[in-house]
């Protein structure tokens, strides 16, 4: 298996696939206009919410650089050992599961209100999660390169996208500004940090990359590119819909698209915006599925993954047919008061255990008269 | 396993030179008057001569209408089955009305359609290769003139599809390497029927299929869509478009990286 543990992707690969991964969910559901009540400050929340998932980022991925090539799950073992880490490790492994389900429900969602109403649900993400699967079954390295492919395609359609709202933008739609004081901002900004529940992923690849040093650096300007990409997003929906019809909206991004009408012939253009972000969707959901595994792998001492795509791609698709009766409950579920607890205790779980263990060992290993001297890895 | 090619067969000495001098190796054996280029890539099959021997706009202006034309030949005739079949708001009203209109009493469903005159084409140019050269034409004469309009006379198939099969079968001819085409005419047929039955989400899901398959191959140990993926900024200069030869500094680094200058900085003419 020597060709698996020699995988490599650059940084700027995980830069993309982090990228494109957040920027995906975020701007498909638009959590900081439909799930607190920020209204037209919408923005607003875009950007205090990049503070929040910045320093959640640095929580998750700062213990990694310590241990450059070792998973989460194998420094895991060393801090604590083998049996607590493993438990521990289980709770990021479910992450990258409900993460790569409710990935699959939003997108599967998306196309059958908008293209496919008479088509189930299942054969939606079915399709989608074989795709995702076989890129996982291919590797980390395949999954790069497709991030470096998609990349330049996804994000130039936003940017068109983003450009083409402007003639039918009205700024008054954006006032009165932080008229209701900051608390409906912050409420607000609360739901997009809990999508910081993809990062994660990046314990498991960090030793796949060629610089696993600076991956908390990746990931910040990962975070800081997807939030710019989610203020633009929400000004422009705001803009163009105004606060309350875009808040009451299921995907007011894409009810903004489809809301634009550039020329005669330039209407109704929202299924060229949905292919590319289609293909974004696919990145963010075969890395959280080839962490996943990976990851599962690890916990069970297994030399390869790749047996295991197949079961966990059915896994995932049920899964997503059956985290939510519908789009809707799915929406209330990311309501702050519920998604907030339930994220926030997922992602800071096995750093709040690692980090006393790692700092304890170090401590240990300072005092003088202590067993062993030098560096553990 | 896979459909797309990992050598580069040429004939042509200019090809054969210009790869040796990007660090490619040249494989000659007795017998064929065949050399085979290795490593090779998708940005390399799609390279052609004459993109250097033009001046740099049309070189550049040619090199882009390729990877269009391939493009076009891979999945034009599943759009066009996807769109008509499910996605009527992405045409514009009039077009979609002449196009409804032109397949009034069209017996068959538009991917059959699509895939009868696509096998008829794929016959008829594998009869027009396997015949002398003298008689050649004749099938041409038979096959486009004769059956083409009379098919559409008889009423058995729509003008729009001749017309995108037509295009299709143009833009497949525009490959520079043969050994690329064949691929594209094969998986032509999957995304007509990946378009046929879940429009362009099936599409959308042929093309990531084939994504992944290419960026997990490798011709020789270069990755197959090099320099896009992994991406190499460098070696952009020579791809969608290419610059001036001047500006053509370096080597490829995947294949180059013994010798990676190709020339000295600083030799635009001045004027």
């Amino acid at each position: 298996m020597s060709c698996i543990s020699t995988e490599k992707i650059d940084n700027r690969q995980l830069l993309f696939i982090l990228f494109i991964m957040r920027t995906t969910v975020i701007i498909s559901t638009l959590p900081v206009l439909t799930a607190g009540n920020a209204a037209q400050d919408a923005w607003a929340s875009a950007l205090v919410s990049y503070v929040g998932s910045a320093i959640l980022a640095t929580a998750i991925g700062a213990l990694g650089t310590r241990f450059p090539d070792l998973t989460l799950i194998q420094y895991g073992q060393k801090l604590i050992g083998r049996t607590p880490a493993k438990i521990l490790s289980f709770v990021y492994l479910w992450a990258f599961l409900w993460v790569a389900a409710v990935d699959l429900r939003i997108y599967s969602e998306v196309l059958v209100t908008a293209f496919f109403p008479a088509t189930p649900l299942v054969f939606i993400a079915g399709a989608m999660a074989v795709a995702s699967a076989y890129a996982a079954y291919a590797g980390i390295e395949a999954i790069g390169r497709n991030a470096d492919f998609v990349f330049p395609i996804f994000f130039m359609t936003i940017l068109a996208s983003l450009l083409a709202a402007i003639p039918q933008m009205r700024l008054t739609r954006l006032q009165p500004v932080l008229a209701r004081g900051l608390k409906p901002v912050l409420v607000g900004s609360i739901t997009p940090m809990t999508i910081t529940l993809q990062v994660p992923v990046i314990t498991v690849i960090a030793p796949s990359v060629l610089r696993p040093k600076k991956v908390v650096k990746t990931t910040i300007w990962a975070l800081t590119g997807a939030h710019l990409v989610l203020t633009a997003a929400s000004l422009a929906t705001v803009g163009v819909l105004g606060a309350k019809p875009a808040a009451r909206s299921v995907f007011p991004f894409f009810r903004m698209i489809r809301a634009i009408r550039l020329t005669e012939f330039l209407e109704r253009f929202e299924a060229l915006v949905i292919l590319p972000w289609g293909l974004g969707m696919f990145i963010g959901l075969s890395t959280s599925l080839y962490c996943c595994l990976k990851g599962l792998s690890q916990v069970f001492d297994l030399s390869d993954y790749r047996p295991l795509v197949g079961p966990m791609a059915a896994i995932c698709i049920t899964l997503s047919i059956h985290a939510a009766a519908d789009i809707f409950q799915l929406r209330s579920f990311f309501r702050p008061e519920t998604a907030g607890p339930y994220a926030f205790l997922l992602m800071l779980a096995p750093p709040a255990v690692l980090w006393p263990a790692y700092l304890a060992r170090r401590w240990m290993r300072k005092r003088p008269g202590s067993r062993k001297g030098g560096r553990q890895r | 396993m896979t459909l797309f090619p990992l050598t580069e067969r040429t004939e042509k000495p200019d090809r054969v030179a210009a790869a040796l001098l990007e660090g490619r190796v040249a494989i000659f054996t007795d017998g064929t008057p065949f050399a085979l280029i290795v490593p090779t890539g998708l940005n390399a099959l799609l390279q052609a001569p004459d993109d250097y021997y033009e001046r740099l706009p049309i070189g550049s202006f040619l090199r882009a209408l390729r990877f269009f034309a391939f493009a076009v030949s891979l999945i034009l005739p599943g759009s066009y089955v996807a769109v008509v079949n499910f996605h009527h708001e992405l045409l514009p009203t009039v077009l979609f009305m002449r196009i409804s209109a032109a397949r009034e009493g069209v017996p068959f469903p538009t991917a059959f359609e699509v895939v009868l005159m696509e096998l008829l084409f794929e016959l008829l140019r594998e009869a027009g290769v396997r015949l002398p050269r003298a008689v050649g034409p004749a099938i041409s004469i038979v096959g486009a003139l004769i059956l083409g309009d009379a098919s559409i006379r008889a009423g058995i198939v729509s003008p729009v599809v001749v017309i995108i099969v037509a295009l299709t079968a143009i833009a497949s001819f525009s490959a520079p390497v043969f050994s690329l085409a064949i691929p594209a005419r094969l998986l032509r047929f999957l995304f007509v029927a990946l378009g046929a039955t879940v429009g362009l989400f099936g599409i959308q899901f042929g093309l990531l299929i084939l994504l992944t398959h290419l960026s997990s191959l490798r011709s020789f140990g270069q990755p197959y869509l090099a320099p896009f993926a992994p991406l190499i900024p460098r070696d952009l200069k020579d791809t969608l478009v290419r610059v001036w030869w001047w500006d053509m500094i370096a080597r490829p680094r995947l294949t180059g990286f013994r010798e990676p200058k190709r020339q000295d900085r600083g030799q635009r003419p001045r004027r």
